[in-house]
């Protein structure tokens, strides 16, 4: 009987022991997240702690996508599955501060997922109608990002409306509706995320601050 | 009345000397522990996220309890006859289901007490007062809030509990329906809210959702309306929805005790 | 406190099998009665309807006490179950108190039922059948009841413990407790019993009135039962 217990036991730790500790990233990758109605239902009375995990996936995606050597379609899948557990965790809990950092921080300045991370905003910038950094937010990214003045222009009006608004808000605004001012401010609003958000998030927004530096014309905001 | 109280008190010695609610009060003190471990994996709203374990971790607890505890008990007693020994004059039927009642409700208030210490102990100790990112952003009664939230929303889960066991027919049967309430109970409040969408309606036929609306109205609504993320967050209830919160489970809770009696009253044992 | 109990024309149907077909008897608290019959004859269901347990179809139970919301019966259940995380003592104290007697008086009793010390204070989980059995009984009869309604009260006792037992329920009822026991062991009956009643197939078929508690007696008891087993024809029974 021992005999069978202590192989048992070998076995266990073998199989164990030959399966690496992070599953296999593409696997990971492919499946992604269930869609937030379903996580809605599954999650029952568990919203807060469901959209907590969904912001544990999108730390684990984004180490995954920095470390792992990936082709271009598995990073741009990696990319949209991300966006999808941002979606999800605003979805589950929409005061939940960590999914807009992660939002602004990530999101923004990825190719073709500034929309994603505005309409996130957007969307918790309904809930969080007491603070104004979430419209401000969307309304930088909307101008820095997307280039459209006249949805930059309608959040941050809405920003510059609530509670408490710093005197920077304002004259960031300002500067934005001025085009010649835009770059200028777009560098200022950078260096004041970078104070604002932890370390293993400045990549994305170093790499913008260089490429607007590079960019010296005001109206250079494309890729 | 003495011998409800009787029974009650008896009941929650049986309860406070099992092992299944050692472990539960064991999970209470190990609680805050894993709420810090878990919330120091995220960066901003640490304090959120140890609120959402704790919020989760104390239905958890209150859930097993009833399952493991209330169930396996009320279940022993009347599929095992172990209430037979009791029934006999002068204590009469109500007297013994309502005296157990009581004392299960006691038993959970226990646990519930346990989690609120812990928990106010581990925000109190664990978060620096002058920390930063949000460490410091829930009031000092969160744990208090929780526990007494999870404990009220769960009376109305242990009388349909009782209702279950005064009429089904044997232990594993007992565990199903119980096990089957709790689960709607969990989902259901969701999928309505998701019906509220033309979208999603407009894809539905009216009798499914109406089906869907009665079975809500049938079950308890565990979820509070979202009270478990207002507390998390730290956000003030208003007064008319705490209220109407409490009135809808003391009311359930009424039902469906006064319905357990009845089938008990009647029920050969 | 020394009251009669009358039983009229009692029926009880489960699904199609009738388990008591027109039962009716007089209990006389004077006597010890025992109910005697072979398994499904109806003894259990007979008790269970006295003791409110279950409802039954016809018929009528009358307790003729002077104040019924006092009325204590000690009653130990067929096979009995026990809660099993607290001790015997804790269980007989709470016996006590639910008939509003002194909870101090446990020791007492377990003492008289003759259960070891040593496990008193234990969980019950850790008790043999036999101890199990002494823990019922020490219920049963804690709070001086006006009645004991015992079935199958030997049941997981060795013999010394069935002799205990006897001479303990002798000494209660000499004591003006009545006592109602019903036991597949017809030695032990007839030792114990002043009158002991024949059930088959639902029904209450001999009176038997104990004369001299004899083994002969044991004898007849047993080959009467034998010669209304062989009278008993299902389809009579069966609705």
């Amino acid at each position: 009987m021992w005999g069978f217990i202590i192989s048992g036991c070998v076995l266990y730790a073998g199989a164990r022991l030959s399966q690496p500790i992070v599953p296999n990233y593409s696997y990971a990758m492919e499946s992604g997240p269930a869609p937030a109605n379903t996580q809605a239902i599954a999650a029952g009375p568990f919203k807060g702690l469901v959209s907590d995990y969904n912001i544990l996936s999108v730390f684990t995606m984004y180490d995954h996508i920095k470390k792992k050597p990936l082709s271009q379609a598995q990073r741009k899948l990696a990319w949209q599955q991300l966006s999808s557990y941002l979606h999800n965790a605003q979805h589950l809990d929409p005061w939940f501060n960590d999914t807009y950092r992660l939002t602004v921080g990530l999101l923004a300045f990825q190719k073709g997922l500034a929309l994603d991370a505005v309409q996130i905003l957007n969307m918790g910038s309904d809930y969080i109608d007491w603070d104004w950094k979430l419209p401000f937010y969307a309304g930088f990214i909307a101008y820095d990002r997307l280039n459209d003045q006249k949805m930059a222009y309608e959040f941050m009006q809405e920003a510059i409306s609530r509670p408490n608004v710093p005197p920077l808000a304002i004259g960031l605004t300002s500067h934005f509706l001025q085009k010649e001012k835009g770059h200028e401010a777009s560098m200022m609003f950078l260096e004041y995320l970078l104070q604002t958000m932890p370390k293993a998030y400045h990549d994305p927004i170093k790499q913008r601050i260089e490429r607007l530096k590079s960019q010296p014309d005001s109206n250079m905001r494309r890729q | 009345m003495s011998s409800i109280f009787e029974t009650m008190r008896f009941t929650a010695l049986e309860i406070i000397r099992m092992r299944v609610f050692h472990v539960l009060i064991a999970g209470a003190f190990l609680l805050p522990i894993m709420a810090l471990i878990f919330s120091n994996l995220f960066l901003f709203d640490i304090a959120k996220v140890q609120a959402d374990v704790l919020i989760s971790g104390a239905r958890i607890l209150a859930s097993v309890y009833i399952l493991f505890i209330a169930v396996t008990l009320l279940g022993k007693d009347i599929s095992q006859k172990i209430c037979h020994l009791f029934l006999a004059p002068p204590l009469s039927r109500f007297s013994y289901l309502t005296g157990r009642f009581l004392g299960l409700l006691f038993g959970l208030f226990l646990l519930m007490l346990v989690v609120m210490l812990t928990s106010e102990a581990s925000l109190l100790l664990m978060f620096n007062p002058d920390g930063e990112n949000g460490r410091n952003a829930l009031p000092w009664y969160t744990g208090l809030s929780l526990a007494g939230f999870t404990f009220y929303q769960h009376i109305s889960l242990l009388a349909a509990v009782l209702l279950i066991c005064t009429w089904a027919s044997g232990l594993a049967e007992m565990l199903v329906f119980s096990v089957a309430i709790l689960l709607i109970s969990w989902v259901v409040p969701p999928i309505i809210l998701a019906l509220q969408s033309p979208d999603i309606t407009s894809q539905f036929p009216t009798l499914i959702t109406t089906l869907i609306e009665t079975i809500g109205m049938i079950l308890p609504r565990l979820n509070g309306g979202n009270i478990g993320l207002a507390l998390a967050h730290g956000f003030p209830l208003s007064f008319s929805n705490i209220a109407w919160h409490l009135v809808e489970h003391a009311a359930y809770a009424f039902v469906m005790f006064g319905l357990a009696q009845l089938v008990f009253s009647r029920r050969d044992l | 406190m020394f009251e009669h109990w009358e039983l009229n024309n009692l029926v009880k149907t489960y699904h199609t099998k009738k388990a008591l077909n027109g039962v009716s008897i007089s209990l006389n608290p004077n006597e010890i009665t025992g109910l005697f019959g072979t398994n499904g004859a109806g003894k259990s269901t007979l008790i269970k309807c006295m003791m409110n347990l279950i409802s039954f179809d016809e018929g009528s139970i009358h307790h003729n006490s002077e104040q019924p919301q006092n009325t204590h019966i000690g009653y130990l259940p067929e096979l009995i179950q026990l809660p099993e995380s607290i001790s015997a003592l804790q269980l007989i104290r709470h016996g006590l108190r639910l008939k509003q007697s002194d909870p101090n008086l446990a020791e007492e009793s377990l003492t008289e039922v003759g259960l070891d010390s040593a496990f008193w204070n234990k969980p019950i989980s850790t008790y043999s059948k036999g101890m199990r059995q002494r823990t019922g009984l020490a219920f049963a009869l804690a709070g001086n009841p006006s009645w004991l309604v015992l079935d199958e009260p030997m049941s997981g006792l060795d013999a010394m413990g069935r002799k205990h037992v006897l001479e303990l329920l002798k000494k209660r009822h000499k004591e003006q407790c009545g006592i109602l026991i019903c036991s597949h062991i017809v030695p032990d009956l007839v030792r114990l019993c002043d009158r002991i009643l024949i059930m088959a197939a639902g029904e209450v078929r001999e009176n038997f009135i104990v004369e001299k508690h004899s083994m002969e007696e044991a004898e007849h008891l047993e080959s009467r039962l034998e010669d209304w087993e062989k009278l008993k024809i299902p389809e009579a029974i069966t609705i």
